[in-house]
This record gives structure tokens, C-alpha cells and sequence, in this order.
């Protein structure tokens, strides 16, 4: 897109599959250097080494984003390798869909608002802490969902919990550091085509069909369309944006 | 302290997958501030431009400079207060250049009166007309055209910070901005299935020559007590609300309908 973020810094939670790694991939090609970060070493190493070999600037760093120790050795990671942190992308989530609000377990409910709540929380701390050290235009964008906006059917009552968090985080955040250097945003995707929703179309046809007749543009979105939004929340093209949570959702929650 | 609050642009960039190359575009409001802006930023960008607007030597000129620059455009006088005008408008568009692929509905009248008890009741009407029923006339039009094309389109129409929440003497505007909205979500539904999306922007204060005037005028407290407004703690640059409009109406935003964009500086996070 040409958005003049070159040799910029990003890091990038979650960033082995699905929409964290279109994140990167989109990432990669405006010419910015992305730390992948993730909770899979295995899936990571593979992931880092297929970017590399095609040339371009990226690092991986093992992290569990419950773990203040492992995000601020992310944070320094982006730092040592590559010299700042322009940019944070806290696409990390944990869902466990279909799930009755009376069904689900303690431990399962703590395990979700950790990685969906809590840990982007715990991103944002050592994110910004490191960018208030930079002078230059740094930026933030979290992952929430559409149910963070309206809630969900579908039995996520936790998840959709958690997302709306999402969003009062980022406000707060935005308004915490709006005369700094750190703008904060958040996007609320919808049904995107990932490799989990790929798995719903194969495995449950009538509930994917179900689900995307309820979206006005009639189809999932697609994760590099997604990518696409949060790349341009971190550039300076939207340098006025701040605390907004941005719905990416093909129309799903304006009806 | 330099002397305007507008920053200098560059148009002959190029923009990669925000290319809105071989688009026609119709910007409404398109002789001055934002509008202008998201004409020769669109134009730079490969879109054929119709400027819709009441200001015809204004919109004559940005017309002119865009084809001195080697882009296609032309001006059309169109009051969207009146609905053969807006109908007119579109045609005018497909006249030109065949079809219409984009429209940017960027029109609007705004005035600071007075609280509701003694608010003018013409005054309410011309918000309403200008801002909520030329929103409408052009939407039923643009939708119309795009339908009957059937390869989908973009529309994006400005609401306001004041469309998300209420501001004290301001009851007309921020009715008609509010009004925008409704109608922005109903349309991103209608049209979902024929792949016209429909956006919407809600701008905070945003720099213009008249507010260079009145900061001239009244001095620098006139700009601290519009920068204190908001978190960011500056106002926008138009070019700053024209860089969303174009993302939001380019293909990088394919999937985006039905979303309403804040850029207002973070002021409707805060309360």
C-alpha cells in the first residue's frame, strides 16, 4: 500500500497463523521488520525460517502472552534485533467456541480472559513502556471482535466478554497516552477464513452456511483484508485515529 | 509559529494496492477542505473525479488543477438539498465517464446557535436537508446506479464526532450527523449482497482556512481551547481525514461495510 512505514519496527502477537500472519506478511511487504511472536516454538522456528529464506527481516521469540516475564523479553527482543518498537500488533486469542455460558469450566473461563483480556493488557504495558523511550509516531492496534461490540450467540459468552474488554482497554489506553507519542486502536473483525473457520466449513456445513448468511457482503472475510486495516491503523495515514475500535466484519453487526 | 494550520501535500506519489486507478469517483463537497483534499489525493491515485459541490469557481478549480496535473475531472453544480439535483449529479457522472464506481458524500453545513429551547427551526431544516435528506438523495442515487452496473462500488459519507454524541448548541447538526449514520449501517445492509459497501467517517475539529481566520482573529487561546477538546490535543489536518476516506472506499478495504470510523482524535473515548 505504500504507507511509508519502511524500516520500521513491528511486533506481532499471535503472528504464526491465521490473521497474525497476514498481519506480518502485509507487514513484511510495506517494507517493515516484524518480530513473530508466538506461543508455538515449533510452529514459529518453521515460520521464521520460511520468511527468512525469502529475504526478509524477521525474528521469532517463544512467548506465552499470560506471562508479564515472557512479554517483556519479547518487547527487549524487538529491541536488541532490531533497534526500537515502532509498532504492536496483539493478535493473540484463545477461544473455545460453542460452549454454554453454564457449561464452561473454571479453569477453561480463567484460560480465555487471560489470553484475550489480560494478556493484550499486559502487552500494552510493555509496549508502551518501551515506546515512551522512542520520539517518533508509535501505534498500537489490538485484536477485539465484532462480539466485542455486540454479543454472541454462539455460545462465547466469555469470549465475547473478554473482546469487549478489548475495547475499553484500548480507549483507555488511547486516552492514558493521547499527548504522547503512542496512538492505540483496536479492530473488531468478524467471521474471518482462517484455518479454524476453515475447519467449522468442513466439519459443520449447515452452521457455516447459517453464519454467513447473516453477513450483508455474503461471504468470510478474508485474513489479508483484515491485515490490510490494521496495517493502515499503524501508519502515520491514520495519524489522527486514536481510541477508535474498528469493525471489519463485511456489514455483520451494522444490521 | 508558521501562519496556517494546513500542511503542504504531495499529490504525485504513488499508492501501491490503495491505487484507485480506472475508478470514477464522485466527491461531494469537493471544492474546498476535506473534499478537495480526497479529490486530488483520489486523483493521484488514479480515479476519475466528478466534484459535486454549491461552490462553482471553487469547484471549477480543483477540477482545473487536477487535469493541469494530468488527471481526468470534472465540476458539476449540485445543492444536495434538492433531490433532482443529486439524481442529476450521478447522471452527470455516468455521462462523463461511463459509470460510477466510488462516491465520497463529504457535504455539510455547520453552525454553533443555540440550545434547543431557542433553537431556530430554519436552522434545523437546513442541517437536516444539507447533511441528513443530501446524504439520503445522493445514496438513493449512487446505490441505484451501482445496482444497475452490477460490479459492486464504495460509498463513504462524513458523519461527525458530534453524529456519535451529543454537543451543546448544536442540536441541528448533530441530529442530521447522527441521521447519517442510520442510514450508512441500513445501506451497508441493503447492499451487502451486491458488493456495495457503505462507510462512514466521524471527524473531530479539522484545521480549514476559516479556522485559520478565526485563530488570526481571536488569537492563540481561540486554538488552545480547540486543541484542549481533544485527547490528541491538536485538531486534523483534512488530509488526515481524506487519507480514511480513501482507504475506507479502496479495494485494501474490501471486506469493511456497515463500519463507522472515529477519526476525532480519540474524543469519543473520552467523557
Amino acid at each position: 500500500m505504500d504507507l511509508k512505514m519502511a524500516g520500521k519496527v513491528a511486533i506481532v502477537t499471535g503472528g504464526v497463523q491465521g490473521i497474525g500472519r497476514a498481519v506480518v506478511e502485509t507487514l513484511l511487504s510495506e517494507g517493515v521488520k516484524v518480530v513473530i511472536a508466538d506461543r508455538n516454538a515449533e510452529k514459529g522456528a518453521a515460520v521464521e525460517k520460511e520468511f527468512k529464506q525469502s529475504g526478509q527481516q524477521v525474528a521469532f521469540i517463544a512467548a506465552e502472552m499470560i506471562k508479564p516475564d515472557d512479554i517483556e523479553a519479547m518487547v527487549q527482543f524487538a529491541v536488541d534485533t532490531f533497534g526500537s518498537l515502532d509498532y504492536a500488533v496483539n493478535a493473540a486469542g484463545y477461544a473455545i467456541p460453542n460452549m454454554k455460558l453454564v457449561d464452561v469450566k473454571y479453569d477453561d473461563l480463567v484460560q480465555m480472559v487471560m489470553v484475550d483480556a489480560v494478556g493484550v493488557y499486559l502487552c500494552c504495558q510493555y509496549e508502551i513502556k518501551q515506546m515512551l523511550k522512542q520520539d517518533t509516531p508509535c501505534a498500537i492496534v489490538n485484536f477485539s471482535g465484532n462480539s466485542g461490540i455486540v454479543g454472541s450467540s454462539a455460545g462465547l459468552a466469555g469470549y465475547s466478554m473478554s473482546k469487549h474488554g478489548v475495547v475499553g482497554l484500548t480507549r483507555s489506553a488511547a486516552l492514558e497516552y493521547a499527548r504522547t507519542n503512542v496512538r492505540v486502536n483496536a479492530v473488531c473483525p468478524g467471521v474471518t477464513e482462517t484455518e479454524a473457520v476453515a475447519g467449522t466449513r468442513k466439519s459443520f456445513p449447515e452452521i457455516y452456511q447459517q453464519m454467513v448468511d447473516r453477513i450483508p457482503i455474503g461471504r468470510t472475510g478474508k485474513p489479508e483484508e483484515i491485515a490490510k486495516a490494521v496495517t493502515f491503523l499503524l501508519s502515520d495515514a491514520s495519524g489522527y485515529t486514536t481510541g477508535a475500535a474498528f469493525v471489519l466484519d463485511g456489514g455483520h453487526t451494522a444490521a | 509559529m508558521t501562519d496556517s494550520l494546513l500542511r503542504a501535500q504531495d499529490y504525485s506519489e504513488p499508492f501501491g494496492s490503495l491505487s484507485l486507478a480506472g475508478k470514477v469517483l464522485l466527491v461531494v463537497g469537493g471544492a474546498r477542505n476535506t473534499g478537495e483534499r480526497i479529490a486530488r489525493l483520489g486523483a493521484a491515485r488514479g480515479a476519475k473525479i466528478v466534484i459535486g459541490d454549491i461552490l462553482d469557481n471553487e469547484g471549477e478549480a480543483v477540477a482545473q488543477t487536477i487535469r493541469d496535473a494530468g488527471g481526468e475531472a470534472y465540476f458539476k453544480h449540485c445543492d444536495v438539498k434538492n433531490e433532482p439535483e443529486c439524481a442529476a449529479l450521478v447522471a452527470f457522472v455516468v455521462e462523463k465517464f461511463g459509470e460510477l464506481n466510488l462516491a465520497a458524500n463529504n457535504q455539510g453545513y455547520f453552525q454553533f446557535l443555540t440550545k434547543t429551547e431557542n433553537y431556530p427551526s430554519d436552522e434545523f431544516d437546513l442541517h437536516m436537508k444539507t447533511n441528513a435528506y443530501g446524504t439520503f438523495y445522493l445514496l438513493k442515487y449512487e446505490t441505484a446506479q451501482m445496482v444497475k452496473q452490477g460490479k459492486g462500488g464504495a460509498i463513504t459519507n462524513t458523519s461527525s464526532e458530534v453524529g456519535l454524541l451529543g454537543q451543546p448548541d448544536m442540536t441541528g447538526y448533530s441530529t442530521s450527523k447522527h441521521a447519517v449514520l442510520g442510514m450508512t449501517k441500513t445501506a451497508a445492509d441493503e447492499y451487502g449482497p451486491q458488493n456495495i459497501r457503505v462507510n462512514a467517517i466521524c471527524p473531530g475539529p479539522i484545521a480549514s482556512l476559516k479556522m485559520d481566520e478565526n485563530w488570526h482573529k481571536m488569537g492563540d487561546g481561540y486554538l488552545k481551547a480547540m486543541h484542549d477538546r481533544v485527547p490528541l490535543n491538536r485538531v486534523s489536518d483534512p488530509i488526515e481525514q481524506a487519507e480514511v476516506v480513501l482507504f475506507t472506499l479502496s479495494d485494501a478495504a474490501s471486506y469493511i461495510s456497515g463500519a463507522i470510523w472515529a477519526t476525532d482524535g480519540g474524543k469519543n473515548t473520552a467523557h
